[in-house]
């Protein structure tokens, strides 16, 4: 198996969550960029997370640019999922600004998709 | 309302059934699947075997199953690559799908007289080789579709029968009780589809509930992963314990509800807490779980007993609603207990215990229904 399998459930069921982590020492450093993805739901139940730091100021502006092309301000979706779909909760964190996104398995298309694949491959 | 020997459903089902059509269709139906081992006849307890709804006697029981090969895309259907009465092919998915959807097929309409997914004799399509290592099995509403796994983590999400039944139960909440997929009633959605899931396992291989390993996903883990299953549905919380997964984080009982947005609100998390309830009260009833616990799971997510207005065998009961909370659906399935096996019967007593062990009902709240 390899880091991307990595769960993120070791600690307290109740306090896991994107929302609820990657703040404090994860925050990225100035002029650098954090971008995390966790996946919940599907049959299993399993909440596996990539993660990619980028600190080049060229890798930030393909990055970004990348970022910039996501759909961030779509209507969130309604209550009441499809049954055993995945979810995707993107964040994205620079020093001075920072973003969030649940984005389910039937819409991630076009840049989301391609920002997921990106972030999953970067993490490897 | 008068006690009785006999359970007034069986005598209301008895008054209007044409068991015997019933019966027929059902074993054509067995008789049709390759590879399903038959439930032994004499294990059958009397007098169970007949009652089943009228609803579905007089209609046309035949599996007409579908499987296509999405041929690793995410492109659905897929190409067709066999279909009802086809022989077997060189390909495992693709025969898994075919005898799943078949003995998910026999359980509902041999134990619950239902006529596949819809009640109406659904033709059951199926999707294999969904995607690119794809970990994962759904029900888009309208099909099944089953990943390959990664290979590391995951085999092909074929290989466990309790998976296919899962998925398609998905198909017969959303035409029955239609709980919406968030909260307590998303983990009772969830739930429903374990407990049919595991039904159609024990169906398939003929065994008791104490018989039965109440695992869910059994297999679809490869040999890297130090675990035997998706889920417990006796000891939620046990199914796994990885140094890179994780360990099995459903909860046993309402102490343990999980609070989170993920999931869609830990729906995977907290059906822990149902499934329990389920297995616990099926071991106590003992026999075979569908027959007795399962019934009453399905009526309750059926309704079918809450549309038995004005037969006489039972007071009408309140449909079971889309956003149930799990106290709600432990009302719904003692009121169910009831009506099919008698007020003051033992199955209406166990799945009360249950409920109580679980902590979804307290000891002295006064009996619903
Ligand atoms: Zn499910």
């Amino acid at each position: 198996m390899t880091d991307q399998q990595q769960d993120d459930r070791d600690g307290d069921v109740a306090d896991r969550g994107p929302a609820l982590h990657e703040r404090g020492s994860d925050a990225a450093p100035r002029g650098a960029l954090r971008i995390t993805v966790s996946r919940t739901g599907g049959v299993a139940g399993l909440a596996p997370h990539w993660s990619v730091m980028v600190t080049e100021e060229k890798d930030v502006d393909s990055w970004l640019s990348l970022v910039e092309s996501c759909p961030w301000d779509a209507p969130a979706p309604g209550i009441g999922g499809e049954p055993d779909r995945f979810v995707y909760t993107i964040r994205v964190l620079q020093p001075d600004h920072e973003r969030d996104a649940r984005v389910p398995e039937r819409a991630l298309d076009g840049p989301w998709a391609d920002l997921v694949a990106r972030v999953k491959d970067a993490s490897r | 309302m008068a006690h009785s020997i006999v359970p007034p459903y069986l005598l209301a089902r008895l008054a209007e059934a044409d068991a015997a059509s019933m019966q027929r269709a059902a074993s054509a139906a067995r008789r049709s699947l390759r590879s399903e081992p038959a439930v032994r006849a004499e294990r059958r307890r009397e007098g169970l075997a007949a009652p089943l709804p009228a609803a579905s006697a007089s209609q046309n029981a035949a599996l007409k199953r579908t499987i296509a090969d999405a041929a690793n895309t995410e492109l659905l259907p897929g190409l067709v690559v066999r279909s009802e009465g086809a022989p077997a092919t060189d390909d495992p998915a693709v025969n898994e799908a075919y005898d799943g959807l078949g003995a998910t097929h026999a359980l509902l309409l041999t134990a619950f007289g239902r006529n596949s997914v819809d009640g109406r004799g659904l033709p059951l399509d199926a999707t294999v080789h969904y995607g690119d290592d794809y970990d994962n099995a759904f029900w888009d509403g309208a099909r099944m579709v089953f990943g390959d796994g990664d290979g590391e983590v995951f085999n092909r999400f074929t290989a466990s029968l309790s998976v296919i039944g899962h998925e398609l139960a998905h198909g017969v909440t959303q035409y029955t009780a239609a709980l919406v997929y968030a909260g307590q009633s998303g983990a009772l959605n969830e739930s429903f589809s374990d407990v049919i899931g595991a039904l159609v396992e024990q169906h398939a291989r003929g065994q008791r509930a104490n018989e039965a390993s109440w695992l869910i996903g059994e297999g679809l883990f490869t040999a890297q992963v130090e675990g035997t299953a998706l889920r417990s549905m006796v000891e939620p919380g046990t199914a796994y314990d990885d140094d890179v997964l994780g360990r099995d984080p459903q909860p046993a009982d309402m102490a343990g509800y999980v609070q989170t947005r993920d999931d869609n609100g830990g729906v995977h998390l907290n059906s822990g807490i149902p499934n329990r309830a389920f297995a616990l009260a099926a071991i106590e009833l003992g026999g075979f779980a569908w027959e007795r616990a399962g019934r009453v799971w399905y009526d309750a997510i059926s309704g079918d007993g809450a549309r038995d207005e004005g037969d006489g065998a039972a007071p009408p009961r309140a449909r079971l609603s889309s956003t149930a909370t799990f106290l709600e659906f432990a009302d719904a399935t003692v009121a169910s207990a009831r009506a099919l096996f008698g007020e003051g019967s033992a199955e209406a007593a166990a799945i009360a215990a249950a409920w109580v062990t679980v902590g979804v009902r307290s000891d002295d709240r006064p009996a619903a229904g």
